[in-house]
């Protein structure tokens, strides 16, 4: 009797199991049918749904049975039914409202809204030859940054018409598509803009670092992104100058990645086998490097270098104190005079020593003072952040035409106790320097980096007492040094102006200084008189009725 | 509508007349103030007013707040009886359920609409982002809506409060932290999905930064409609059980 009965009891488990499997299968077959139309899982669950109901009538055919004919079954089936059909129609209408997208903005500075350079900007991507993907990488962990991410996301990706795309990618789960990303995901950037090619593949890919500032971060990259491949920068190295590929200490690969990354092209070019062929710098050259060059330029990579500056070409120079007969514009060299003749800027024949603003020694010499009256010197130097100094190690004092033959200007100076050491073989050999007037050393503020700009031509020149700041070992510390070669490049190739995004100015005001009595106040009221009174009108009502 | 009202009016009346839910209010108000009093000192000189701060407070309190506030509404009525003296009147089921719902809500939206209090002193010593503000209350609103919704539906369940009270709060928990099952898995879709169940998913991911989007709102009420539509089913088999 007892086995019958148990027996009984699991068949009835079992029916029911399967009327909520058959009635479960029937609202994710709908879901499913609405997302991704009539697929496999919509067939799949869509069985399992019948499997359910099927279970439902074999193990329990007098319910089943009683569905048309018992009262109570009727009504409870209809009850489940009935559920069933209402929570069909609300995840129906759920994700239709969902692919709908429609976000209201309750932001008072309208922080979930694109901002007009942005709009702008979206117009350049639709007019764009090439499709835009966003590649961001989520693990499950960070779905919640994603969610709040994806409101901005969507944000461009609808401003562009459909010619941006955004693909999350689980690093844990694709670690093989992750690895190629490994670098800039271990510094915290998990966002990245790329051109889709014609083959599907992606190219020139910026990373696109999200502070906290959605709109103006995502904006100024794919800004970076558009301008990928407009600007082509050359380094020098023929002159035996820094290698932009070795990536040792002494190397160039630093900056020469970063500007990658920015989307620059780079490439390197020799000056002296464009003499010795009689040929030009390549008429796509935005700019041209010559980082720590060790001999002299001949005239005619002197004539070279003329003819790119005369077509409006741009020239940075670090040219580096070193002690050999054939030093970079030297004094009396052919190009030294070059640029003092056309530029007002020439090389001097000291090396600047500051007691007062300097690091490990006197010749590791720290920005005393930067002139923020062009690009170059806007990110040098802010207050407070020590770290945006620039410091050059034995740095060569620049000259500068007060009355110049095309504008120009002064970036950074060494402080007023600084002075120039003439005594080159005792400094270098002995590691000796005192100030000595009898030996030529003077006493002044010298000016270490200058610009200057011919309006005629629109060629500019950034010149540099220091070659060293550039290496892989010195340029990011500090960081001003990759400051001050990134924004140098930015101001000569007008990269800067094309990527260049104001920042929004958003409503946040920090909330001001209240006093202390308003503060008590304030406190008194909202943590004593308000729950208080709630207190005071419960103990009335419980007196009153105890009183009852 | 006549029947929903009377019910109602009965219920928000009870409510109002209870020692316990003055008590409830009072500790409410003394977690919420003491809550924007610490923002307030953290804030001078420093940061502006967290315009979503009492919202983002009251998205986990509801989990404690909401079985407490509904765990008497039909719960005691079948334990007491009076629900087959209620069933026998002439009133519907749903005017029974929503009537019931609509009380503690309403209680709920009195406690909250107190918390505007610190928007007005807010609004006098800084620049709060009000629009952000308000929305964000809008968001905690519904929510609270559909925590009550689902407590409602577990009063409905059984005669015994504590056990409903402690039923809708599992299923609170679990709606709240649901996304934190699928990081155990760690899978992306899982999380998404899961995330995307979650109450806490359609809150702090829009309401609380500023955001109003339609997807939430149908959230929250096809919850409390579900809920709610569940809820006078089972208060309805009691007459054909």
């Amino acid at each position: 009797m007892n086995d019958r009965n148990t027996l009984q009891l699991t068949r009835g488990q079992i029916g029911q199991v399967g009327i909520l499997l058959g009635s479960l299968g029937l609202i994710f077959a709908a879901s499913s049918f609405l997302m991704n139309g009539f697929s496999t899982l919509t067939i799949v669950v869509l069985l399992v749904s019948v499997i359910g109901f099927g279970l439902w009538a074999v193990f329990l055919p007098d319910e089943f049975r009683a569905v048309l004919t018992g009262r109570q079954m009727r009504h409870s089936t209809a009850a489940i039914l009935s559920t069933a059909i209402l929570i069909g129609i609300v995840v129906a209408m759920y994700i239709i409202v969902q692919r709908a997208n429609i976000v209201g903005d309750m932001t008072i500075d309208e922080r979930f809204t694109l901002s007009a350079p942005s709009m702008e900007l979206m117009d350049a991507v639709q007019r764009n030859s090439r499709d835009i993907q966003i590649t961001a990488f989520y693990n499950a962990q960070e779905i919640e940054y994603r969610e709040v991410d994806d409101q901005y996301f969507q944000l461009f990706e609808e401003a562009s018409n459909g010619r941006l795309h955004v693909v999350y990618v689980d690093p844990d789960e694709q670690p093989a598509l992750a690895a190629a990303y490994a670098n800039a995901l271990e510094n915290g950037i998990y966002t990245f803009a790329s051109f889709i090619e014609d083959d599907g593949t992606l190219s020139n890919t910026v990373p696109v670092p999200i502070t906290g500032y959605h709109e103006q971060e995502i904006s100024q990259r794919l800004a970076v992104l558009l301008a990928a491949g407009q600007f082509t920068v050359y380094f020098e190295t023929g002159l035996d100058t820094l290698d932009p590929i070795a990536n040792q200490q002494q190397g160039m690969s630093v900056l020469n990645n970063i500007m990658r990354q920015n989307g620059l092209i780079t490439n390197a070019i020799s000056l002296a086998e464009l003499a010795a062929s009689n040929s030009n710098i390549p008429t796509d050259a935005s700019a041209l490097i010559i980082a720590q060059p060790r001999r002299q330029m001949t005239a005619g990579e002197v004539a070279v270098l003329d003819e790119y500056l005369q077509r409006g070409g741009s020239v940075f120079i670090a040219a580096d104190a070193l002690l050999t007969d054939d030093l970079f514009m030297a004094t009396d060299s052919v190009f030294n005079t070059y640029m003092w003749d056309h530029y007002g800027l020439r090389m001097s024949d000291m090396i600047v020593v500051d007691p007062a603003s300097s690091g490990e020694s006197q010749l590791s010499i720290l920005s005393a003072q930067v002139f923020t009256n062009n690009d170059i010197g806007q990110n040098i130097n802010i207050e407070n952040q020590p770290d945006t100094a620039v410091q050059f190690h034995i740095a060569r004092a620049i000259e500068v035409n007060d009355t110049p033959p095309v504008p120009n200007g002064r970036v950074i100076m060494s402080s007023p106790q600084s002075w120039g050491e003439r005594d080159w073989n005792s400094l270098f050999q002995q590691n000796q320097f005192t100030f000595d007037s009898s030996q030529g050393d003077v006493r002044d503020q010298f000016t270490t980096v200058a610009w200057a700009y011919n309006e005629d031509t629109t060629s500019k020149v950034v010149l540099v007492g220091d070659g060293d700041f550039l290496t892989n070992g010195r340029v990011q510390s500090p960081q001003g040094n990759a400051t001050l070669f990134l924004d140098s490049i930015g101001w000569m190739t007008g990269f800067t102006e094309k990527v260049e995004f104001e920042p929004r100015s958003y409503n946040a005001t920090p909330l001001v200084f209240v006093g202390g009595q308003m503060l008590d106040t304030i406190a008194f009221f909202t943590i004593v008189v308000m729950p208080g009174s709630l207190l005071l009108i419960a103990l009335a009502i419980w007196l009153r009725r105890s009183r009852q | 509508m006549q029947a929903t009202w009377l019910v109602f009016r009965r219920e928000i009346g009870q409510y109002l007349g209870s020692p316990l839910a003055y008590l409830m209010g009072a500790a409410f108000l003394l977690l919420t103030g003491i809550t924007f009093n610490n923002d307030l000192t953290l804030s001078i000189g420093n940061k502006p007013l967290e315009p979503a701060l009492i919202p983002s407070l009251l998205a986990s309190i509801m989990i404690l707040f909401a079985p407490l506030l509904t765990m008497r509404l039909l719960a005691e009525e079948q334990r007491e009886g009076t629900l087959e003296l209620l069933l026998t009147a002439p009133i519907s089921d749903s005017s029974i359920v929503i009537g019931k719902f609509l009380s503690a809500w309403a209680y709920f939206s009195i406690l909250l609409a107190l918390t505007l209090i610190y928007q007005v002193i807010a609004v006098s010593i800084a620049f709060p982002d009000i629009s952000h503000v308000l929305g964000s209350y809008l968001g905690i609103w519904l929510y609270a809506g559909a925590t009550l919704a689902i407590g409602t539906l577990f009063s409905a369940t059984t005669e015994n409060q504590i056990l409903a009270a402690f039923l809708s709060m599992i299923t609170l928990i679990v709606l709240y932290f649901g996304d934190a099952i699928s990081q155990i898995v760690s899978n992306t879709q899982l999380a998404d999905v899961m995330f995307n169940l979650t109450l806490r998913g359609h809150f702090m991911a829009s309401f609380a930064i500023g955001i109003l989007r339609a997807e939430d709102l149908v959230y929250y009420a096809g919850i409390i409609v579900i809920a709610l539509f569940i809820a006078i089913q089972i208060v309805s088999s009691r007459r054909w059980r």
